[in-house]
């Protein structure tokens, strides 16, 4: 392909098929625009998945450090983007969240009616379903066994799924197709609609000319070695962005346009627990419980924070336990009687993303001491938690401390003067803002349907757009609002391709 | 290749440029390679790279000091495993290594921190792999909790990357009790109830184990 290439042109450029990008290539295919979604990651389909995380981590995923606190963050990196990746979670926007957004930050548009519309459209696409008793592991029962002794509130977490056959991958692309994800739903619909998916191609900076977006530059990548190609030039009068929180807004930042500002995460860390019986937790789905008492959204209003069971697969059991040597080994040789739980913590903190002079990103995010101490307050609630549940031993993620047997032993985590490395593994897989939309042009980087200020044509569409994080699973959420925001640039792309809608990807 | 030890001022030099960025990427995407190459000299034999397993970018006495890491970490049975070749960490960091190469420069100025830092820097006077089980474990101690947090940072590099080059394995898993993935009786028995027991806390009371 060379440039001036007719397929070097097209109606609509979306840039990642993700939770963000996904829906809004489907819906701008399917209200007739001539679609080309680019994806710096590969394309791997379900056959691929060998549930074998030496072969499906370097494959599906990226991390990065932020180098002021020690925190990693993760995301997807393959088509599909993080929803190849995540445990399938899936929790309707928070009305407490769109009210904020709406009162806080003068999204006067973002109506819960409006976007319900857009969720229920999600919800029916992605299968989400409701988790029910058959679909709870031993691990996600422990967690829900102590919360009941405590007298706390739970719930199984709805899942987007079809026919799951609790292998415990979710997180590591679903073997058996099962997982709803992106892979399987947006993009081959996108397709079949017509949309072009170039995977293994990196889009360098958008182009603006006269206040207008003309396309993008991008380089293809070589499928052995990764090496970037030729610089390529596509050219459109709509390129809508969704190339996650690690990516739009360093993307936006290397086209001269403003952003990085307001980012946002949920932070985790993970607390471990040893049961006399066998848990097998490494099976099953990846996560599907949820103590929601400590939430405040969704009608809770508590301290911020959800404890939600996770896979007890080895590698990331034993980044997160605290010791090495013997004491790790102890822990690990427990391994088929190991239950786990991630904290899902509603961050106050607020991280600013960068690029530096190869334009690459930079993060930068140091947890407040408000955030530090809900940490703290929910690994002493789950350290309860699992001794109410009968755990014999309980490994809290804080390097130093001593695994615990009773609470009255949890003195210890109240006198560790908590740093963010004090963590063994403090990580975020829910990333927010970055490009965040905005009431006005200073407080932000687009208005409330994603029009990045400035540059007409150009959108953004995925989680980098919210302009906070949502305090639960948030794949649903970033879904809806691509979708809507999707809606918006294809009624805005003028009235020849607007008469060429085929059928609105709300009412399908 | 150089087998001598480094200065401890070249040490200090190395760990005031460790990149913090660079480094703190580690450890989570995990990769690198060294700019203090150096051979094996007087190292034990069990970790020297075998011949059939040239390092793409680890030099030989990186490849052994994140051998002798990995093996202080994961703690005896494990060792084992890595001293028979059973499991090979660093030969799988490596690997890692290789596929994101804008690490290895900060990995391998980490793993020379390790290997050539001595007291007051770190708790001990000889190389990192002259020395002994206690000894490189009472090294890991301190880098684990210092109060210096570019020896913490090194710590959970070094940690991030040898549980993802030890834990991945499927040589680990056996180890471990983990009978692999699509075990169709190790799911069912995860999808089992869970069995009634009759007291809160402290372990099992009702005759449940299974």
């Amino acid at each position: 392909m060379t440039p001036g290439d007719e397929s070097l042109r097209a109606d609509a450029i979306v840039v990642g098929t993700g939770a963000g990008g996904g829906p809004a290539a489907t819906a701008l295919a399917e209200a007739g625009l001539d679609v080309l979604v680019l994806e710096s990651g590969a394309r791997h389909e379900t056959r691929d998945f060998d549930g074998e995380p030496a072969t499906m981590l370097p494959r599906l995923m990226k991390a990065t450090t932020v180098p002021d606190s020690g925190m990693e963050l993760y995301a997807g990196a393959c088509v599909g983007g993080s929803t190849v990746v995540n445990d399938a979670l899936c929790w309707r926007p928070p009305p407490e969240v769109l009210a904020r957004w709406r009162d806080e930050y003068g999204l006067r548009g973002l109506e819960d009616s409006d976007f319900s519309r857009y969720a229920d459209a999600v919800w029916q696409q992605v299968h989400a379903t409701p988790t029910g008793p058959g679909d709870l592991s031993r691990n996600a029962r422990l967690l829900e066994r102590g919360a009941q002794r405590l007298g706390w509130v739970g719930e199984a977490m709805a899942r987007n799924v079809r026919g799951c056959a609790h292998l415990g991958l979710c997180n590591l692309g679903c073997p058996t197709g099962a997982k709803q994800s992106a892979l399987l739903t947006w993009v081959p619909r996108a397709e079949r609609a017509g949309a072009r998916v170039q995977p293994r191609t990196r889009v360098e900076r958008v182009l603006v000319e006269a206040g207008r977006v003309r396309g993008v530059e991008a380089r293809r990548l070589d499928a052995a070695t990764g090496q970037a190609g030729d610089l390529l030039r596509w050219e459109s009068p709509l390129v809508v962005l969704a190339a996650g929180v690690l990516e739009t807004p360093a993307l936006l930042l290397r086209s001269g346009i403003p952003a990085g500002a307001g980012l946002q995460f949920h932070s985790s860390v993970s607390v471990t627990a040893r049961f006399p019986e066998r848990v097998y937790g490494f099976y099953g789905p990846t996560m599907s419980y949820a103590v929601t008492e400590f939430s405040d959204v969704h009608g809770r209003q508590g301290p911020g924070f959800m404890l939600e069971n996770v896979t007890v697969a080895p590698m990331t059991t034993a980044a997160s336990l605290p010791g090495f040597g013997p004491a790790l080994e102890h822990a690990m040789a427990a391994l088929p009687h190991l239950a786990r739980t991630v904290v899902v913590l509603r961050d106050e903190t607020r991280g600013r993303l960068t690029i530096d002079r190869q334009g690459t990103a930079v993060v930068s995010y140091a947890p407040v001491p408000h955030d530090l101490e809900r940490l703290r307050l929910a690994i002493r609630q789950l350290a309860r938690l699992y001794l109410a549940a009968g755990a014999e031993e309980v490994w809290l993620p804080i390097e130093g401390l001593a695994p615990i047997r009773r609470e009255a032993e949890l003195g210890g985590l109240d006198r560790v003067a908590l740093t963010p490395r004090d963590f063994t593994l403090l990580y975020a897989v829910h990333l927010f803002g970055g490009a965040n939309m905005s009431a006005t042009p200073q407080t932000g980087a687009c208005d409330e349907f994603g029009r990045v200020w400035g540059v007409r044509g150009l959108y953004v569409s995925d989680a980098s757009c919210l302009p906070s994080n949502t305090g639960a699973n948030p794949q649903i959420t970033i879904m809806a609002n691509a979708l809507r925001i999707a809606d918006g640039s294809a009624l805005a792309s003028g009235p020849r391709r607007a008469s060429r809608r085929r059928h609105s990807s709300v009412s399908s | 290749m150089n087998a001598g030890p480094l200065s401890q001022e070249a040490v200090e030099k190395a760990l005031t440029a460790l990149h913090r960025r660079g480094f703190l990427q580690l450890a989570g995407a995990v990769a690198a390679t060294t700019l203090f190459p150096s051979g094996c000299g007087a190292v034990p034999s069990e970790l020297v790279p075998p011949s059939e397993r040239v390092p793409f970018v680890l030099s030989e006495r990186g490849y052994a000091t994140f051998q002798a890491f990995s093996m202080s970490l994961v703690g005896p049975a494990l060792a084992r495993e890595i001293r028979t070749r059973a499991l090979d960490p660093a030969s799988a960091a490596d690997a890692w290594v290789a596929r994101q190469p804008a690490l290895a420069r900060t990995l391998g100025q980490g793993l020379v921190v390790l290997e050539w830092g001595v007291w007051p820097l770190l708790a001990k006077w000889r190389p990192f792999t002259a020395l002994g089980d206690a000894e490189r474990e009472r090294v890991l101690a301190r880098l684990a909790v210092s109060r210096i947090e570019l020896l913490r940072d090194l710590y959970r590099g070094l940690k991030s990357l040898a549980t993802l080059a030890v834990y991945t394995d499927p040589a680990a898993r056996r180890v471990l009790g983990h009978p692999g993935p699509f075990v169709a009786e190790g799911i069912a028995l995860a999808m089992q109830p869970l069995p009634v027991r009759s007291r809160v806390g402290g372990g099992d009371a009702s005759g449940s184990h299974e």
